[in-house]
């Protein structure tokens, strides 16, 4: 069985904040954490990165209303399930609606263009990060799923 | 539940000090219950207290917006009862190294969407 303090895994490595910094910045899906009515939920969701600041698109009245004004999880991974290499980013913080009124952080995230997957969205959030983390996993000479 | 099964990478969701987390994890259902193996750590520690968790698992194709998202909400717990389990999932934590705790998932509440660009 597992040795208690042996647990870390050598493969996982944490990344540096520049390093979680520029994948947020480079990709723009990922998944959204929040407190629901009947447990934690996660939703996909486009999201776009910059100068510090997340903004999320999503539909007016959505799920995602439970997320405004608390505490949300956000990740962002890439995992090659052949190689099993990949990492992951989890941004913590708080989320918050991007008001119509004219203020200098909505005007900032409304000019930053986030795509939508799931077409026209017109509500905002963007979330204040307390914290990012990141890792890396590498494993070679891992055994694939399906040999052991 | 069958979109799940033609995945082997989600994503769970725990809540650590009141806090949520996500954390991507390498799975398997069985019977209708999310399977996974882990080391030490939060995962391992929600399903010794049976905390409640999310799940989700997606396939979203960016450039063609289309894709389907399923969430399940559970309860999880460390199966330690069913050794049988491990040697039929022939599951490998994508992380690798010592990870010989085996949690399972019993969805309590399930949705699923797809979803279809409106537009574009």
């Amino acid at each position: 069985m597992t040795t208690p303090g042996a647990a870390a895994p050598a493969h996982l490595s944490p990344l540096t904040a520049e390093h979680c910094e520029r994948l947020l910045r480079r990709h723009h899906f990922g998944r959204i954490a929040v407190h629901g009515r009947d447990g934690l939920a996660i939703f996909p969701v486009n999201y776009v990165y910059a100068d510090g600041r997340l903004a999320i698109r999503t539909e007016p009245g959505a799920k995602l209303a439970a997320a405004v004004q608390s505490e949300v999880a956000f990740e962002i991974d890439e995992i090659n399930e052949t190689t099993r290499a990949g990492w992951s980013v989890m941004v913590a913080g708080t989320a918050f609606e991007v008001a119509d009124t004219v203020d200098d952080v909505s005007v900032a995230l409304r000019d930053l263009e986030v795509d939508s997957w799931a077409g026209e969205r017109t509500r905002w959030l963007r979330i204040e990060p307390r914290a990012i983390t990141g890792r890396a996993l590498s494993d070679p000479g891992f055994p694939a799923a399906d040999g052991g | 539940m069958e979109l799940v099964a033609t995945e082997s990478v989600g994503r769970i969701a725990i809540s650590v000090s009141a806090l949520p987390a996500i954390f991507p994890v390498n799975f398997r259902l069985v019977n209708g219950d999310v399977v996974f193996l882990t080391g030490e750590g939060i995962k391992s520690q929600a399903a010794i207290e049976g905390a409640v968790v999310g799940f989700e698992v997606d396939q979203v194709d960016a450039e063609h917006r289309a894709g389907w998202s399923v969430m399940l909400i559970g309860q999880a717990r460390m199966v330690t009862d069913e050794p049988k389990i491990t040697a039929d999932l022939r599951l490998s934590p994508w992380a690798g190294g010592a990870r010989t705790n085996v949690v399972c998932i019993h969805p309590e509440f399930v949705s699923g969407r797809r979803i279809v660009a409106s537009k574009s």
